[in-house]
């Protein structure tokens, strides 16, 4: 994944030389409060990476389209016996992670500040697709315990940044950006259910997903 | 510029998880219930019951949003009955809707006994929480809930608790009679006919009509308050007209006449550590841990007793019909099992390797099947193959018609044993901790066995009301398997104890406050 992504923000300098569109790779981290994030991961932050493609619309105004995906996870430990003297940690765990996908359309306002630096106001509507997995390692090959519940759910945010631009190509046509952004996430919970096991889907829970997030990015304007 | 850049897009390019550690209670308990409609779990980590089918279907069981504490079946396995609690805040403001949200002051927790008929709590019983064990009558509708100073006493909360209470339960509706009987109940004996129950305590003894819910008859075991004296074994003779008590600590066997109310006493040569009833030939067993001996009481209404000298004292009983099968559960230096045949009152001796731990009978009594606990931790006084049998569990088969036994090598401490007997033989089930096979021993060649592989380490086994077997694994997730004994087939189901594992905390009953 790593390569792919480094293979297209080297990419991202030689997109085509024309005016209005811009393309960025992004990456960052969206906090969360719902305490039931402890279960996957105990510091309740989301790590994220994607690509934001977008065209100018109007003056200051550009519509962009992005994917970002983000996983986290952890090992988790469990206490088979209550009334055991000492806690076999090792005995008895099993792996759970989570991978949100965000689709998003955004609306991004400009302000053009200095010929450098851009401060920046984006709004976006979101849908995320939340994947949950669990797996426990069985000894005997092919009864391993592996478990995916899936929930799509819709969300917005909205925050602020700026764009420096350290460097201008082809005549000042192309310019290379990077940029810091932060801001507010709303997402409905994600909310997952067995839907094979019983005949009524089975509650696992909802993942709350409200809070903070930071992104930073490199990126291209032609 | 780049070089700067890069390494920064790296360290917040981390789409993966990371290596975190997170420290959660067991999901689920793997002490299981099996009825004719699926296994039910208690999943303690979200506080559900959920009914695990064996067409591999879950389903959770509405408990009006109570938690299960512990569960069993009933008598004949046909209910599962639940002890739940639920919190209540005392705190009715509209922002409180979390557990953690109430003022810790305003927070209590209820009890109850939720009584659940294929998959629907059908009924609810108000049977509190510090009444933590149950005995049913003859026909199975009637629990009488008390409580069991040996067990783990839970939720003994409120501002009153009486520790001389016993709860009849009506499990058809869940009505209850409360019925106070003396200090501390411990034992709930029922005649045959199920119209009265015996219910020792200390220094009493009471026998209760069930039809009336009231006390009968009470005997009182000492006219001075000042002494105390605690039944530690009792029976009610074969015709259900007396009751047998052997008090704890006393040579004394205490005889009470149902019909015409009178207590007598028999002076015997040791202290009872248990007794037991003979249908077959109108018997009472009695054996002594401290005394090498065993009395059979063939005549009650003036105490005949037969007594037979045997080489080492024994302290539990196990019946089967015509047979009383004594063995030796809290002296590591016994390893005596021992046959009575109860018509000719003679006795035969088996010597296991090891000291007894439990043991069981097939159904017509032609094997007991026990298992035998390491002797020594380290060896000492042994050496060789001694040594590694002293040091290691053991299974002993005793053929009761051949007379000889068999004591055989466990790799490790059992976590299970089931005795079923098919058209082929008897058979154990036996399961071993961490080790993932089903032991499947024919009792007549006990050297003989089947490993049948397991997709993990098992945990228990419960056994179903149609036959077959349950086998709850050592997994985090939740693993049962379902075995065919006839077969032999399994098949497992797993995965169900995630049920609610991201779920809130969510205050229950707020309406009904």
């Amino acid at each position: 994944m790593t390569t792919i992504l480094f293979s297209l923000l080297m990419a991202a300098s030689n997109v085509v030389h024309a005016a209005g569109f811009e393309v960025s790779l992004d990456t960052g981290v969206m906090g969360t409060s719902d305490e039931r994030w402890d279960k996957v991961q105990y510091n309740r932050s989301i790590p994220g990476a994607g690509l934001t493609v977008g065209t100018e619309v109007g003056q200051d105004i550009s519509l962009l389209a992005g994917f970002h995906t983000g996983t986290v996870g952890s090992r988790v430990y469990t206490n088979g016996d209550e009334d055991a003297d000492y806690v076999a940690w090792d005995e008895s765990n099993f792996h759970i992670a989570s991978t949100i996908d965000q689709y998003s359309m955004s609306a991004r306002w400009r302000l053009n500040w200095l010929p450098r630096v851009t401060p920046t106001v984006t709004g976006s509507a979101i849908v995320a697709h939340g994947r949950l997995r669990m797996d426990e390692d069985i000894e005997l090959e092919g009864s391993e315990v592996e478990l995916k519940y899936v929930s799509v759910v819709p969300g917005a945010s909205l925050g602020a940044g700026v764009e420096y631009t350290p460097l201008y190509l082809a005549n000042k046509s192309v310019r290379i950006n990077v940029a810091f952004e932060a801001g507010y996430t709303h997402f409905a919970p994600l909310n997952f259910k067995d839907r094979d096991s019983a005949n009524d889907p089975m509650d696992i829970g909802k993942l709350g997903m409200n809070g903070a997030y930071m992104r930073w990015s490199i990126g291209t304007r032609f | 510029m780049m070089r700067a850049l890069l390494p920064l897009f790296a360290i917040g390019c981390n789409p993966w998880p990371d290596l975190n550690e997170t420290y959660l209670d067991a999901m689920w308990n793997t002490s299981i219930v099996t009825l004719d409609d699926g296994v039910y779990v208690n999943l303690e980590g979200s506080g559900q019951l959920v009914r695990v089918g064996t067409d591999d279907t879950w389903h959770v069981v509405d408990l009006d949003g109570a938690q299960p504490v512990r569960m069993e079946a009933d008598a004949g396995k046909d209910r599962l009955l639940v002890h739940v609690t639920w919190p209540v805040c005392e705190d009715q403001s509209k922002g409180i809707k979390l557990v953690e949200d109430c003022p810790e002051a305003a927070l209590s927790w209820e009890t109850e006994m939720a009584i659940v008929d294929n998959g629907k709590r059908v009924a609810v019983a108000k049977v509190p929480g510090h009444l933590n064990a149950m005995t049913f009558t003859p026909d199975g509708n009637t629990a009488v809930a008390y409580l069991d100073d040996a067990q783990s006493i839970d939720n003994a909360s409120g501002p009153l608790v009486d520790l001389s209470e016993i709860l009849l339960v009506d499990l058809t509706n869940g009505d209850t009679s409360s019925i106070s009987v003396g200090f501390m109940p411990r034992n709930v004996l029922f005649t045959r006919d199920g119209t009265r129950a015996v219910v020792m305590s200390r220094s009493t003894v009471v026998v209760v009509d069930l039809e009336e819910r009231a006390i009968a008859i009470e005997y009182p075991l000492t006219l001075d308050a000042d002494i105390e004296i605690d039944p530690s074994a009792a029976v009610l003779s074969p015709d259900d007209r007396y009751v047998m008590i052997a008090i704890e600590g006393t040579q004394d066997l205490y005889k009470l006449d149902l019909e015409v109310v009178s207590i007598d006493m028999e002076g015997l040569e040791g202290v009872p550590s248990d007794m037991a009833t003979d249908h077959t030939f109108a018997q009472t067993i009695v054996v002594y841990g401290d005394r090498a001996q065993v009395d059979i009481i063939t005549e009650h209404d003036f105490i005949e007793r037969v007594s037979l000298e045997i080489d080492d004292p024994a302290t539990d009983i196990a019946m089967s019909e015509g047979q009383a099968v004594l063995f030796n559960s809290s002296h590591m230096d016994v390893k005596d099992i021992i046959r009575v045949d109860l018509e000719s009152k003679e006795t035969v001796e088996y010597v296991a390797a090891n000291p007894v731990q439990s043991l069981q009978l097939t159904p017509d009594g032609g094997y007991a099947v026990a298992i035998l606990r390491p002797e020594t931790e380290y060896g000492y006084g042994s050496s060789g193959l001694d040594q590694y049998q002293d040091n290691r569990w053991g299974l002993a088969v005793a053929d009761m018609l051949n007379d000889n036994i068999v004591s055989l090598v466990l790799e490790s401490a059992p976590v299970g044993l089931e005795v079923i007997e098919k058209e082929e033989g008897s058979f154990a089930l036996l399961l071993l901790d961490g080790v993932d096979s089903l032991i499947q021993v024919n009792l007549a060649e006990p050297g003989n066995y089947e490993a049948i592989e397991l997709p993990s380490a098992p945990a228990g086994i419960d056994a179903s009301p149609d036959g077959g077997f349950t086998i709850a694994h050592v997994s985090a997730l939740g693993q049962v398997s379902f075995l065919d004994p006839a077969s032999g087939d399994i098949r497992t189901t797993s995965g169900f104890a995630t049920s609610g594992m991201l779920t809130e905390n969510t205050l229950p009953r707020r309406d009904q406050e």
